[in-house]
Order: C-alpha cells, then sequence, then structure tokens
C-alpha cells in the first residue's frame, strides 16, 4: 500500500495516491527538527495507522498535510496537487475534537457543509432544508442522532467523538485525519468508534489516525506506520504488528 | 531571606517618603482638615428631601446616558475587538487596531465629555457619547482578550474544513465567547451608570449637574439627598447585573 518514494511522479496516475510525501522536513526554528525526512506514500480508499510515542510528531505531521504547518524541505501533494488545498475535501479530528461547545451537535455537523452553502442565509443561522437533513443524517450513522440539538457541552467524551466524526463526514471528504482521537475513551468505545467509523468512510475514502494503541493500529487499519523521534522508521502490514517489532520505539 | 527583609526596608522607605512629601505628616494641616470635614459632615445631614423629584428625574437621565452609551460602544467595540485578536486578524492589523485603542483609553471619560460638551454644547447627548467612546476603548480590549481565549484547535479544526472567515467568526469565535461578551457588556453598563454620575459636573447632563450646583451653592443637604438617591440607583443595578452576569458565567 505504502511504497518508499524516488520513483519518478507520474502524473497521469496520481490519483492513485490520497497523499504523497517526500523528503519532508520540518522545525519551527530552523534548529531543531520535529519532521526527519518523511517519506510517505498513502494509497487512496486505504486505512492507515500512525503509530509513536507521545511528542513523535504525529500531529505535526498532520498539520504538514492540511497545509497548517508549511515544510523547511521536501514535497507535499495532497490529492494529486501540491499547491492550494481544497480543504473540505480533508476532514481533520484534532485531538480534543475541536468541536463548538457552545452550539448544538446539529450546528457542528453543518459546520462541515459550509463550504458548500452560500453566505447569507447562513450568518443568520439559516441552513439549506437539504443540508439540515444530512447532517441530521450523519448524526443518525454516527449513533448520537438522539442528542441533535443538545449543546456539545453536555455532551459526553463518547458522543462528542460522534459528533466530531459527523462533522468530518459532512464534508463528504476524500481523505479524514484522526488524530489520537479515541485515546481519551475507554477501550470498548474506542474499538465501537473506530470500527464505526471505517464502516461509513467509503470506499474511496482515504483514513489515517495517529495513534499510540498498537492494538487498535492492528485491528483498525491495513498498514502501520511508525515514527519515532521525527523519522519513520517502519513501515509494516499491520497485521503483522506485534509488541516486540515496535518495542524499541516505545522503549 | 536577607535579600528580602532588605526589600521590604527599601519599599516602605519609598512609600513613607511619598506620603511624607504628599503631605500626609503635616499635622496642623491635617488637623484643619479634619475639623472641616467634621462640620461639613454635619452639614450634610439631615437630607432634604423636597429636591428628591427633579433628583429622580435626572437620574433616569443618567442611566438613559449609561445604557445609550454602553449600547453605542458595544456595536463598536465588537468590529473593533475581532480587528484587535491576533488570532483572527493577525499580527500586522490586531497591532494597529490596538495602538488606536490605546489611544482612546488614555483619555477618561470625564475628559471625553468636554470635548463633547465643546462641540455640541451642555446636556446628554456629549455625556452620552463620551461614555460610548470610552466604551469602545474598554471592551474592545475586554473582546479580544476573550476573543485570542477561544481555543485554538477549535479553530483551527474548523479552518479545516474551508470554512470562509467571517462564517469562522459567526460559528466558533463569536458561540465561544459569548457569555464573556454579554457579561462584559453588563460590568461595562453598571461601570457607565456610576462615571455617568459625574459627567454632569461638566455639564454633560445627569445627576452630577444637580450635584456640582449643590456643591457651589452650599446646599449640602439636598447634596445628600442626591447622593443617596444615585447609590440606592447604583446599588439596584449593580445586584441586578451581577445576579445576570452570574447566569452567563455559570451556563457556560
Amino acid at each position: 500500500m505504502i511504497q518508499a518514494t524516488g520513483s519518478q511522479k507520474n502524473w497521469d496516475n496520481m490519483e492513485e495516491f490520497a497523499v504523497e510525501l517526500s523528503s519532508v522536513w520540518y522545525s519551527p526554528n530552523g534548529d531543531h527538527h520535529i519532521l526527519k525526512n518523511i517519506d510517505l506514500k498513502i494509497k487512496r480508499g486505504t486505512c492507515i495507522a500512525l503509530i509513536g510515542p507521545s511528542g513523535s510528531g504525529k500531529t505535526t505531521l498532520f498539520k504538514i498535510i492540511t497545509r497548517f504547518l508549511k515544510p523547511c524541505s521536501g514535497s507535499v501533494i495532497v490529492r494529486g496537487s501540491c499547491g492550494s488545498l481544497e480543504r473540505n475535501k480533508v476532514g481533520y479530528i484534532p485531538q480534543q475534537l475541536g468541536l463548538v461547545r457552545s452550539l448544538t451537535a446539529l450546528e457542528n455537523v453543518l459546520i462541515g457543509a459550509h463550504s458548500r452553502i452560500g453566505l447569507a442565509g447562513t450568518l443568520l443561522g439559516i441552513f439549506p432544508k437539504k443540508e439540515v437533513e444530512l447532517a441530521a443524517k450523519y448524526l443518525n450513522m454516527a449513533g448520537i442522532g438522539h442528542k441533535a440539538a443538545k449543546k456539545v457541552y453536555t455532551l459526553s467524551g463518547g458522543e462528542r467523538q460522534r459528533v466530531a466524526i459527523a462533522r468530518a463526514l459532512m464534508q463528504q471528504p476524500e481523505i479524514i485525519l484522526a488524530d489520537e482521537f479515541v485515546s481519551n475513551l475507554d477501550i470498548i468505545t474506542a474499538r465501537e468508534i473506530l470500527g464505526m467509523m471505517k464502516k461509513l468512510k467509503g470506499e474511496d475514502t482515504t483514513l489515517i489516525i495517529a495513534t499510540h494503541d498498537i492494538d487498535l493500529a492492528r485491528d483498525y487499519s491495513e498498514t502501520t506506520v511508525v515514527i519515532k523521534d521525527g523519522a519513520k522508521v517502519m513501515e509494516i502490514n499491520s497485521a503483522e504488528l506485534d509488541y516486540k517489532k515496535v518495542k524499541d520505539v516505545f522503549t | 531571606m536577607k535579600n528580602g527583609l532588605l526589600h521590604t526596608v527599601i519599599l516602605s522607605g519609598i512609600i513613607l517618603y511619598l506620603a511624607h512629601s504628599i503631605g500626609f505628616f503635616d499635622l496642623d494641616k491635617l488637623a484643619a482638615g479634619s475639623k472641616n470635614l467634621i462640620t461639613f459632615t454635619h452639614d450634610l445631614f439631615p437630607p432634604d428631601f423636597s429636591v428628591t423629584e427633579p433628583l429622580l428625574y435626572s437620574i433616569f437621565e443618567t442611566i438613559q446616558m449609561a445604557l445609550l452609551g454602553t449600547v453605542l460602544g458595544f456595536i463598536a467595540a465588537l468590529p473593533l475587538g475581532l480587528l484587535g485578536a491576533r488570532n483572527i486578524s493577525g499580527i500586522g492589523i490586531s497591532a494597529a487596531a490596538r495602538l488606536i485603542l490605546g489611544g482612546i483609553r488614555t483619555i477618561p471619560a470625564l475628559l471625553w465629555a468636554i470635548i463633547f460638551v465643546v462641540a455640541f454644547g451642555l446636556g446628554p447627548l456629549p455625556g452620552t457619547l463620551g461614555l460610548a467612546i470610552y466604551s469602545v476603548g474598554y471592551l474592545s480590549k475586554l473582546y479580544y482578550e476573550a476573543f485570542e481565549a477561544v481555543d485554538q484547535e477549535v479553530i483551527e479544526a474548523v479552518r479545516a474544513t474551508g470554512i470562509s472567515r467571517l462564517k469562522e467568526i459567526r460559528f466558533v469565535v463569536l458561540p465561544e465567547s459569548m457569555n464573556h461578551i454579554l457579561s462584559q457588556l453588563f460590568f461595562m453598563f453598571e461601570y457607565n451608570v456610576r462615571s455617568s454620575a459625574i459627567l454632569g459636573f461638566v455639564g454633560a447632563g445627569g445627576i452630577g449637574f444637580y450635584m456640582i450646583s449643590y456643591i457651589q451653592l452650599f446646599q449640602y443637604q439636598r447634596l445628600t439627598t442626591a447622593v443617596l438617591l444615585t447609590l440606592a440607583v447604583v446599588l439596584v443595578i449593580d445586584l441586578a447585573s451581577a445576579r445576570i452576569r452570574d447566569r452567563f458565567l455559570t451556563t457556560s
């Protein structure tokens, strides 16, 4: 699924890969490098897990892919483009989810639709009926439809995860990046949510999950990429993943 | 520890020197002043309630000025606060906005009122304008601080959906800081009720006009009535506003 880079870029075939990083270096101050020479090709429609201890650079890598951060060197190609990113095609779920606490679950999900709808009515809080129905549908699919009208600050951790997933799906994205987003949940809920997400994402949608849980990576992804101290140290078929192989990374 | 003692001694020395240079140790002066204070206090009582009716009318005017000034200030402070917030407008624009707002804040409400009295003449209009400008300076500062306190991760997560900047403000920044916005609005209103009471001193309308007249005419018993009525009204408004603010803060 993921191959070492270095091969010539084949522009006719660009849609094959959702994300292509080659020789990406990143440093906030030009001194200490948080990402070191990252090569990564992620095939469209797959689910990959990014594992590594806290501080290994997973979140930074996500911010490079979403172009919140610019690499010092190297190329970042997302959906075949190294230029501007159509942000609505990339769903990003940060570690703390980034939900607007004082809005309702439904309003949060509607945020995912904003790039499709105009300015006029929405500033007054009026949305196209079609989008409201779609948002309700995604909330139902995420198993939180019954709390659509509840403000997010009244929801529990697991319920918020579901809202965040519905928001990401509402964008109808081609790529979903989920950063440690089940780390705060108990293991049963975490598995339930990951399973649901894989089921809901759609065939062509690429799912990239950062986690530090090896079991979750093995059970819910096809390929696992291991990062340590900002460098990619291993890329492995997730089924072959076990503790022995990654022990060195976490110690 | 030794250093701490030294610092305490030096600091006390400075404070004692300041007190001395202001005249705190001039016993003759203090004694004369105290005597005057006692006479003055004596003259204040009993309050003369015959002037209650016109005073109530002018307190009403004071509240009107405070309310309108606060609302006008609020309307201008929201966009200015957004301009002043680094996470929304970027470093360049926010620095410029902050410089202007800082300039506005250096001039006290009373001075604004004098400027507007010169421009528009006596009455509640210059007082209201003065309060409005002063409110803009303070509310904007409180607002850009509230906007900057909005969780950056929420802003980033929403920006990642490709939302436009205007919608980001409407659906993230404003709802996330709404409790602060409202609570500070009420605080500003309380503050303006109190400060509008003295704007009348410079002819800018409200109860202060009566206060300064009673002082100049030595009608101290009427002054007491004016002060007591103001106190009562301010207390009621403070209490009501504090209760409303509590409700905003507990639901966040």
